[in-house]
Parts: C-alpha cells; sequence; structure tokens
C-alpha cells in the first residue's frame, strides 16, 4: 500500500531542500503531500485529515524543540501519538538530540544522503508506531 | 574550443562546467579569433563594461566588506554590528528586517524571535540597531523589500538630523508582474523605485537577489539569464511608469553568487556586466553609461558550504572571493564556514571579514583590474556562457512576465534535485561528503579557538521583544498613531504611492505587525501580497 508523507514547513522562502526531499520521498514511492509553512496545530490537523502515515518536518528558521514539542502536544490532542516523525532543516547537534530523546526518527541536516531519508521513511512506516530509532 | 586532446592521443577527463561548457586542455589565440577588443571587452570603466566599471579597478576603491548578519533583537545585533565594524567591515548588511509581518507578541512568533535575523516590531528597536553606529557615512543594505523596514530606516536617519540625500544603501527590492501596463498603480515594488528616484539619490533601490536562485543549483549561464531578465523586468516597468531609464539604471545593482566552479565564475562576471550594459543600451535606450553598468554585491555560496568537515569550508569560501574579487565585484559577503549547522557565529563571521581582509591586503589582486581578462580560457568561457545565457534570456522573453517567473521557478526545483543526486551518487565530487570522508565524524574540530562562547539563541529573547513593544505603545501618541494609520490605509485603498504614508506611519511608531493589519484590513492579504513590498510571504 502506497505510504502518505504529510511534507511541512516551519516557515516560507528557502525551500530548495523542500522540494528536493519532496520529489526523492516521490520516486522512493511514497504519496507526497505538500502543505507548505503551518503551524504546529494545522499540522497536526492536515495530518489528521490526509490520514498522513508520516510527518516529515522542515524547520529552517524556527526553534526546532519549540515546534516539535508543540507539534507532539497537538497530536496527542487529537489522538496522532503513532505518527512518526521526521525533521529535516538546520538542527544545530545539541537540538538533534533533543529532538531524538522527543522520539523523532530521524533529523537530517546539510550532508545528507537522499537514499539515508527514504530509507528511515521507510523504516519509520514500517512499523506499528512511531516511537524512536533513526 | 581547444582539441581536448592532450598530445598523447588520449582525451583526458573533461571538466564540465555547471552551464555546461566541457573544458579545453589549454587555449589559444584562435578560441577568441573573433574577440573585437573595442566592441567586446573594452578598457576597464569603458563600456560595455565587461572589464569592469572603474578604470582604476579596486585601487581607487576596494569592495565593501560587508558580512550579512542579523541576530536575536535589536541589542544582540547592534552588539554585533558595532564588533563587526570595529574589525575592519566597512559597510553594513542586515537580515531580518521585516520578515515577519506580525508583532513578537503574535502567537505565529513562537520560536522565531531571533532566529534567521534581528526581530524589529518598531521604529524603536531599528534606531537601536544603529546605536552608536555612524549611518552616514557606512552604507546599509536591507535584505529582504520590507516597506516598513526600509521607511524605519529613513526615519532612524530623520531622528538624527541625517539628510535623506547623504544616505547610502541598498534595498532588495525588485520588481514582480502585478497590475496593469502601462500604469501599475499599486505596484509596490515600483513605488519603491520612483521614491528612491526623488529623494534618495545614493540609494540603491533595486537589487536583482539572482544569488538566491543560484543557491538552488541552477548554472551560471542561468544565474546570468535569470538574473538579466529581472533586471530588464525591473528597469522596463518603471520606464513604462514614467521613470528615467537613465536615473533607474544608475541605482539598480544585482545581487550574485560565487560558486565553486571557479574560471567559470570569474567569466560569470564579466560576460553578466558585458549583456547587461548592452540590455540597458539597446533594449532600454539608456544613454548615460553609468546606467549601463552592471554593479553587483556577493554573497559567497551556502549551498557549496557542508556540515561535514565544517573548516574545509574556509577553503571553499576563499576561492569563492577570490573569484568574486578577479571578477570585480562592488560588494562582498563571505559565508561563515559554520553556518551549514547553525547560526553563524562571532568567531566564524570574524573569519569571514578576515578572509576579505587577507583578499585586498595581501594578495595583491587588487591591484589590477581585471586581472584575468586576455586569458583565452577565460574569454572563451566568457563568450560560452554569454551565448547559453542569451539563449535561455530569449526563451523568457518568448513567455508572459508571470510565465517567466513560472519558469525560473521550475527550473530552480529542477535543478536543486539534480544537483543533490549528483551529490550522493558521486559524480559531482564534494570533499568530506562523497569523498575523503572522515569516518566516524563527531563533533567538528576547531583546533583550540573556543567555537562558540555566546549563545545562539535565546528564547528569552521574546520575552523582551514583547515588553518593548508594550513600552513603544504605551509612550506613542495615540492621536498620531491613529492619524497616521487611517491616513495609511487610505492611500492604499487609492492606489497612491505607498512609500511616503508608511513612512509617516513608522515616525508615529506604528508596528509593522500594525502596519500589515492596516492594509490587510482594507483588500485582504492577497491582494497585499501582490502589490509586494511588506513580505507577508515568508513566515
Amino acid at each position: 500500500m502506497t505510504r502518505r508523507v504529510l511534507l511541512a514547513s516551519d516557515t516560507r522562502g528557502h525551500t530548495a531542500g523542500y522540494y528536493v526531499v519532496a520529489q526523492a520521498l516521490r520516486d522512493a514511492g511514497f504519496e507526497v503531500i505538500v502543505t507548505g509553512q503551518q503551524l504546529p496545530r494545522e499540522i497536526a490537523a492536515a495530518t489528521a485529515q490526509e490520514d498522513a502515515d508520516l510527518i516529515a518536518l522542515r524547520i529552517m528558521d524556527r526553534d526546532p524543540v519549540e515546534v516539535v514539542t508543540g507539534l507532539i502536544a497537538e497530536m496527542q490532542a487529537i489522538g496522532l501519538d503513532g505518527v512518526p516523525l521526521l525533521v529535516g532543516g538546520i538542527v544545530h547537534r545539541k537540538d538533534a538530540a533533543r529532538l531524538r530523546e522527543l522520539g523523532v526518527a530521524g533529523v537530517f541536516g546539510p550532508g545528507s544522503k537522499l537514499s539515508d531519508i527514504t530509507d528511515c521513511a521507510r523504516r519509520a512506516t514500517a512499523e506499528e508506531s512511531g516511537g524512536t530509532g533513526g | 574550443m581547444s582539441d581536448s586532446r592532450d598530445g598523447t592521443g588520449r582525451t583526458p577527463p573533461a571538466h564540465v562546467t555547471t552551464s555546461g561548457v566541457e573544458l579545453g586542455s589549454f587555449y589559444s589565440p584562435a578560441d577568441v579569433a573573433e574577440l573585437d577588443y573595442g566592441r567586446d571587452l573594452g578598457n576597464p570603466g569603458e563600456y560595455p563594461f565587461t572589464r569592469g566599471t572603474r578604470p582604476s579597478g579596486y585601487r581607487g576603491r576596494k569592495w565593501t566588506v560587508r558580512q550579512v548578519m542579523g541576530l536575536g533583537t535589536a541589542e544582540e545585533t547592534n552588539e554585533r554590528l558595532r564588533y563587526l565594524l570595529r574589525e575592519g567591515q566597512t559597510g553594513i548588511s542586515l537580515t531580518g528586517l521585516g520578515y515577519a509581518h506580525f508583532e513578537s507578541s503574535d502567537p505565529r512568533a513562537a520560536g522565531l524571535v531571533g532566529r534567521g535575523g534581528v526581530w524589529v516590531d518598531t521604529l524603536d528597536d531599528v534606531d537601536l540597531v544603529f546605536r552608536e553606529v555612524p549611518i552616514e557615512r557606512t552604507s546599509i543594505n536591507q535584505t529582504g523589500n520590507s516597506i516598513p523596514a526600509f521607511c524605519m530606516i529613513l526615519a532612524t536617519a530623520k531622528r538624527r538630523g541625517i539628510p535623506l540625500a547623504d544616505l547610502s544603501g541598498t534595498i532588495q527590492n525588485y520588481v514582480l508582474p502585478w497590475g496593469e501596463p502601462p500604469k501599475y498603480s499599486g505596484n509596490h515594488y515600483v513605488d519603491v523605485i520612483e521614491y528612491c528616484a526623488k529623494h534618495l539619490p545614493r540609494w540603491n533601490h533595486t537589487s536583482i537577489s539572482v544569488r538566491n536562485t543560484r543557491e538552488s543549483g541552477i548554472s551560471a549561464a542561468q544565474e546570468i539569464a535569470f538574473g538579466l531578465y529581472e533586471g530588464w523586468y525591473a528597469a522596463a516597468t518603471a520606464k513604462e511608469r514614467g521613470a528615467d531609464v537613465n536615473r533607474v539604471g544608475r541605482r539598480l545593482t544585482f545581487f550574485l553568487n560565487a560558486e565553486s566552479d571557479f574560471l567559470e565564475e570569474v567569466a560569470k562576471f564579466r560576460a553578466v556586466r558585458r549583456m547587461w550594459a548592452r540590455i540597458m543600451r539597446e533594449r532600454l535606450g539608456a544613454t548615460d553609461d553609468r546606467a549601463c553598468q552592471l554593479r553587483f554585491h556577493v554573497q559567497t555560496s551556502g549551498v557549496a558550504l557542508t556540515a561535514q568537515q565544517p573548516l574545509n569550508n574556509v577553503v571553499r569560501a576563499t576561492l569563492h572571493a577570490l573569484a568574486a574579487a578577479l571578477g570585480g565585484a562592488q560588494s562582498m559577503s563571505v559565508n561563515a564556514f559554520d553556518e551549514a549547522f547553525t547560526i553563524p557565529s562571532k568567531l566564524a563571521q570574524t573569519l569571514s571579514v578576515r578572509t576579505q581582509q587577507i583578499i585586498q591586503l595581501e594578495s595583491g589582486v587588487t591591484a589590477v583590474a581585471d586581472p584575468l581578462g586576455g586569458s583565452w580560457a577565460i574569454e572563451v568561457l566568457t563568450n560560452e556562457l554569454e551565448s547559453r545565457a542569451r539563449e535561455i534570456f530569449a526563451e523568457l522573453g518568448r513567455l508572459s512576465a508571470e510565465g517567466a517567473w513560472r519558469h525560473i521557478s521550475a527550473c530552480t526545483r529542477d535543478a536543486a534535485y539534480r544537483r543533490q543526486l549528483e551529490i550522493d551518487d558521486g559524480r559531482r565530487p564534494v570533499v568530506g561528503v562523497n569523498c575523503f570522508v572522515e569516518e566516524d565524524e563527531e563533533e567538528p574540530s576547531f583546533g583550540p579557538v573556543s567555537h562558540r562562547a555566546e549563545p545562539d539563541y535565546d528564547p528569552a529573547w521574546r520575552e523582551k521583544q514583547i515588553r518593548r513593544l508594550e513600552r513603544v505603545k504605551r509612550e506613542r501618541d495615540p492621536g498620531g498613531a491613529e492619524a497616521a494609520r487611517r491616513r495609511l490605509a487610505e492611500a492604499y485603498r487609492l492606489r497612491e504611492p505607498i512609500v511616503e504614508p508608511t513612512l509617516e506611519a513608522a515616525e508615529a511608531y506604528l508596528s509593522i505587525g500594525e502596519i500589515v493589519e492596516t492594509l490587510a484590513a482594507v483588500a485582504g492579504e492577497t491582494e497585499l501580497r501582490k502589490r509586494g513590498g511588506f513580505m507577508i510571504r515568508l513566515y
């Protein structure tokens, strides 16, 4: 069954990497829902509405820990705890470690290979629930 | 092009530039036999300015050292700015001004205040950004085209008694297709051009920011062609609305990239200057040679920098900066080596300033204008890039303006994906990423230097900013603020030029959030987005 990825973004602009990842996920067989810039509450709502199997979130500008903490809270509030989450963008190492502690399945910065991102997306959607990993 | 055999009968591995030019192993006079010195090159300072805009090159005046910077709130940015100026930076480039179209107290500002540039709400903030900064003699580049932020810079100068005519700087304004020709009433991009032409003779009203387009992975030839198209469109639109093309041309500047394909980059700067001069003279009818001179700021490549082995980025950025110097840049920002993984640190920004100082003062390359001019290889590449860019430019010209912008957008997405695939499969070598990888690379090592003493982000900045905004609102004259707000809404409704009433609103201490809200209340956010200049698309 085709897996659905909701690809969201913290801000607009500087979208080169965002669309590159969208295309890579498509070429890897995912159905990609490109939402563009959304706040955590909107991402959670779109995930429910689109019945997405995975959220891939690009973070360039906002504080990654604040965004992910907010998103997890919004997801829990509407019972989406099991949907795994990947993060890509400019994320400082110390923040990346914190995101993994929060349960993010993979954090990908510049220098990542596209196949590593799509492999991680495959593993995350193959599992029963999101949880930790990556 | 020269035969690529090396004399032994074997064909050595070719280098194909980003624009698809397969380099010969050497070039000779036969490769440039068609070149006419007077027509195609001219001396530095002579039309078509292939060899540069000034006869004395950098001897009369070095390029402006202008690191792009903006962090935290006004205080943090002011402190870093004064530090960089003390360390020898000669110009200012601020990022973040007016990027958000809402106040710091808005829920949309969560996790955003002070990241990705300086946060400003009102004139009070901009005034503080420039505290003890001699803006009457230091040029300011405003990243982005926020008209409220631009007006707050002007208002800061007015408060200090500096005549607007003395201010020098650049607003990253450009012209997007909007409005009915020939008047384009309500097109705010053109409003900025007209306002600057009237009141700010030393302010660059347009900055064709094709640098950021290049960052997606397009070729040097595409960078040239897309930039020329956008530049042509800006000048042509202003001309149709009645502006004097000579006047417009003198203050229209370009914002270009410097990438890793060194010879091609040097040739790119030369080719784009030659092509722009001809477009201005032949297509737009400019008669003043100064209006035909392409002047440009370079921000060296960010996309070429790597998170792995980050000190390698110092070497890359030096090569990028050297290409820009040999290409005759008027102004430069060298990207910080740590920017692939963090908000640039003080150490990295200082090194970027030093990189430029070392090229300017120690390398000797600034003594001779266009020192690579006349190299057969460089002249061939300049010609090749011109002919490729001319084809792309002609292709854009066959589309509607809206269609051209869509086409550029599609090209960039495609290029970015291809670039990444080439890196992933090793066709495009990137040292430390797909070759000479250091296994088990953990934390980047910076030797004995403490990389970052200061925080890169403090969530408390937002609380501080909200308190300052509240204070400004308490202390401002409520009647004056309300009058300015009404006048602004009325001007917008009537599609009058928008800069003057926005300046009044800034001086009345309305926040950027309030200004945008006032305009959006008249005809909606979509309309305001189309008219441009209020940056309501970013967050």
